[in-house]
């Protein structure tokens, strides 16, 4: 059984013939594939001597540079520091499915042989627009590493940013000039970060020069002795009160610590869990470029925020979603328009600097549709029609979650205005959806197109006319949680593609590039089969690590006076 | 008595008061809440997707512009009224401010925001039971006050369009005195942003607190913000590049006691020294703490314009 890819990512090199490179994560495994030919080019870490790898990263990476960060602005005697959440290597979750459980028998076997732990999952990949770098970001440490992706597809592991993160990063993406990467988190804040940062660097010369500023604040944070700041005054209740002697009576009380903010800057915030970052030019009444920052949260709202340096400057704000937003995106040629879509039944199509609502597009009637063809014809093979027509009424309640939308230019000789196909994809349908938008700001729904399999990310190959989606082959179609049975289908492919032909404004299995592709994943599968596999994700997790986000839906809570 | 009993009561006690046409004022004891609520929590709030779709003709019925079509959008039916909400006092517990403030600002319609429903509930019933025994004498009188439930801290900007407000009162908010919880404080970095965005250029954030960490907190967040960052100090805000103005100037206010001399002058100034007088001595956590004897810290914060674009420097 192999793993899924949960993210894929097109990199297009400038000045490179070739049409760039494709990244899989694959659990902790980032594989590079030919764009052109979809051959299998590098894995990172190198799957060959996988440990022996992990281990001396570790001595560059950790070992040097980042103890002396991490012991700077820690003190002996403080209380240990929060402990890091990670998915133990045992797998305590239920699988039903026989390939799993065998799968990770014999990674607790391996795993306990190799006391390096693999890293947990990528959970998000972003590229610069140059193609020069990627980044990827493991969520279980709030790790955020950046490569260099060499023209060979080769990937060099340049920074690992692990303590600098206060909380899970959510979202992550790089303004227009590829210098600083933006890092929306669990908490609703953005950061921003170098792209190549000198943190490391200048760490190793004991902090002297750049990072002198947080040093002192961090020494005059140090003088300060903590006082309680509650008086006999503020606080009035019996319980309250005895808590206030008591830390009156302790007297050298530590100051409370400071998180080290080394290299990232905070932005601006949310209060709510922060989905979606966007970074947008427009060209100003001057004619100058203006840039904007674009947040989504859970709580409905799209902030329009000023770019670096006056992020803290809300311009507006897109309200009309009804449920968490999952996803924006803004059209390079259409730069005014904003497509969100999330928990909601529909798209939105958005003029963003007005704050105008243009259109609603369902979407739900469309997974129905689909849902009733495809599964319903399958069914009466299993069981009686009263069954099929049981299930397919509750079935045809399930709610959708948008899980990506892509936008591709179609550039056609005639006009010198393209159009632009918009890509959506929900979570646990195996379906890539395509709508149309033209110059008019219209969008028109086009086709569904069903693929084998639940598709889980998707990527677009612009000077391809083609997308690339990964697809899940540990579930079933049009379930989250249902395991598949691989022994009566036979094997899955875990990646499609899909090129648009000009003339007749159709999708067509991009046949040239899927077989090698689908090659190329086996390969990787297979090499991925002999090494220690303890940082993938099975079973429970697996379905979180693909399907995270209809878990951000609001629930009635049901003891809501005691708050 | 037992939780069962002492609902029961509740719910007695507030069908009888509306029955009896509310004119007598509520009694707090019915409606007590614990004093802290989690601003990241859920809850089961009701609010408007946008601004343009909140019906406000419940809040101010006398307020409700005459002669005109309900305006319908997006399948909701909004009544218009003659003057938009400008004054919102977030976090306004029991309603002593919004009281005190009615008869002071008769021409602007204000609103308190409170996320405990039981606290809410009171001060609803208290303008009501207010407005009936004022409908004779003078029936402007407590019509341009109204209360109801919200979590500002996420929902602001989905009753607020940009630079609707004149006013803003944080009174007494919930000191979150350890660090972890720092974040759940209503002042922060972030949260600037949003009342300026909320708040008109020349509109004002008024602060009180008996806290003094607090104060000094709450002050630093507003004058650092849009000038050394977003973050404060110990937030990893984004250093000022060239800029040397914030997006908040702290005003000068008259000492306690003093706000008198400064009404006379009248103006602008006068408007704050009345105000400022007001969270002093009319908040019902202001009342608390003069008869406790305790000190109350106050700041009070100018918007100023929104700084140029880089592109028009």
């Amino acid at each position: 059984m192999s793993h899924p890819y949960q993210c894929v990512l097109h990199c297009h090199q400038a000045g490179q013939v070739e049409s760039g490179i494709l990244v899989f994560a694959s659990g902790p495994y980032i594989h590079t594939l030919s764009a052109q030919n979809g051959r299998y080019l590098s894995t990172w870490p190198s799957l060959e001597n996988t440990t022996q790898t992990r281990s001396t990263g570790q001595n560059n990476g950790n070992g040097l540079e980042v103890a002396q960060l991490k012991s700077s602005p820690q003190d002996d005697s403080e209380r240990p520091s929060k402990r890091q959440k990670l998915s133990p290597a045992r797998d305590e979750s239920c699988s039903s499915s026989a390939e799993i459980v065998v799968a990770r028998d014999s990674d607790n076997g391996e795993s306990s042989n190799s006391q390096q732990p693999l890293n947990p999952p990528v959970i998000k990949l972003a590229g610069t627009s140059a193609g020069q770098h990627v980044i990827a970001v493991t969520g279980e440490d709030k790790c955020i590493r950046v490569f260099d992706l060499a023209a060979t597809g080769i990937l060099t592991q340049l920074s690992e940013r692990q303590d600098t993160m206060p909380k899970r990063p959510c979202a992550i993406i790089l303004t227009p000039d590829d210098s600083t990467i933006l890092c929306a988190d669990k908490f609703g804040d953005v950061y921003s970060l170098p792209l190549v940062g000198q943190v490391f660097e200048t760490a190793t010369f004991n902090g002297i020069d750049a990072n002198n500023t947080s040093r002192t604040s961090d020494q005059k944070h140090k003088q300060k002795p903590f006082a309680p700041s509650a008086t006999s005054l503020t606080v009035h209740t019996k319980g309250n009160r005895e808590a206030l002697r008591q830390q009156q009576n302790i007297k050298n009380l530590k100051a409370e610590k400071k998180v080290s903010n080394l290299d990232h800057k905070l932005l601006l915030g949310h209060v709510s869990l922060l989905t979606d970052v966007a970074c947008v030019t427009l060209a100003s009444p001057s004619h100058k470029p203006r840039n904007y920052i674009l947040s989504s949260d859970r709580d409905e709202h799209i902030r329009i925020s000023r770019g670096v340096p006056q992020a803290h400057i809300i311009e507006g704000y897109c309200l009309g979603h009804t449920e968490f937003i999952t996803k924006l995106c803004v059209p390079t040629v259409y730069p005014h328009l904003l497509i969100s879509g999330g928990g909601d039944d529909y798209l939105i199509l958005w003029d963003w600097p007005a704050g105008r609502m243009l259109q609603q597009l369902d979407l739900k009637s469309l997974v129905a549709n689909l849902r009733n063809t495809k599964l319903g014809a399958g069914k009466l093979f299993k069981g009686s029609a009263k069954v099929k027509d049981a299930e397919t009424e509750v079935d045809i309640a399930p709610r959708i979650c948008v899980s990506n939308i892509q936008a591709l230019e179609i550039y056609t000789e005639l006009s010198g205005h393209p159009r632009v196909e918009i890509i959506v994809t929900c979570e646990g349908v195996p379906a890539l959806f395509t709508f149309t938008l033209g110059m008019n700001a219209q969008m028109q729904f086009s086709a569904s197109i069903h693929t084998e399999s639940n598709v889980i990310d998707v990527t677009i190959l612009p000077n391809q006319s083609s997308v690339i989606y990964s697809m899940d082959t540990c579930h079933q179609a049009f379930s989250t949680d249902a395991s598949a049975d691989t022994g009566k289908q036979g094997p899955r492919s875990l990646v499609g593609s899909l090129i648009y032909d000009t003339d007749s404004k159709t999708w067509e299995e991009n046949q040239a590039l899927q077989a090698n592709l689908v090659a190329a994943t086996r390969e990787c599968a297979d090499s991925q089969l002999h090494v220690p596999q303890a940082g993938a994700a099975k079973g429970k997790s697996l379905r979180e690590l693909l399907y995270g986000l209809e878990s951000l839906r609001k629930r009635g809570s049901e003891n809501e006076t005691d708050v | 008595m037992t939780a069962a009993g002492k609902r029961q009561k509740r719910e007695d006690y507030r069908k009888t008061h509306k029955e009896e046409g509310n004119a007598e004022l509520p009694k707090k004891k019915f409606y007590r809440q614990r004093a802290h609520a989690n601003p990241f929590s859920d809850h089961r709030l009701t609010y408007p997707a946008s601004p343009a779709l909140m019906d406000w003709s419940s809040h101010y019925p006398a307020f409700v512009a005459p002669d005109t079509q309900s305006v319908a959008k997006d399948h909701a039916v909004v009544k218009p009224l003659t003057k938009p909400v400008t004054v919102a006092d977030i976090g306004c517990g029991f309603g002593g401010l919004l009281v005190a403030l009615s008869p002071l600002l008769p021409d602007e319609l204000i609103l308190g925001l409170e996320i405990r429903t039981q606290v809410t509930e009171y001060v609803e019933d208290r303008i009501s039971a207010l407005r009936s025994q004022y409908a004779d004498r003078s029936p402007r009188l407590y019509q341009n006050i109204s209360c109801l439930r919200a979590n500002t801290m996420k929902f602001l900007p989905n009753f607020f369009t940009r630079g609707q407000l004149s006013h803003i009162f944080l009174c007494f908010p919930d000191p979150h005195f350890k660090a972890r919880k720092h974040k759940a404080r209503i002042v922060s970095g972030t949260l600037c942003a949003e009342y300026a965005y909320v708040l008109r250029p020349g509109g004002c954030v008024y602060t009180i607190t008996d806290v003094e960490e607090l104060g000094e907190w709450m002050r630093s967040r507003f004058e650092a913000f849009g000038n050394s960052g977003v973050g404060g100090e110990d937030e990893g805000g984004e250093t000022g590049e060239g800029r040397t103005e914030g997006m908040f100037e702290t005003i000068e206010l008259p000492e306690e006691g003093k706000e008198g001399e400064w009404v006379d002058e009248g103006g602008q100034k006068g408007l704050v020294a009345m105000l400022v007088r007001c969270i002093r001595e009319e908040t019902e956590e202001g009342k608390k703490v003069t008869r406790n004897g305790g000190k109350r810290f106050v700041s009070v914060f100018r918007r100023r314009e929104d700084p140029a674009w880089p592109d028009e420097i």
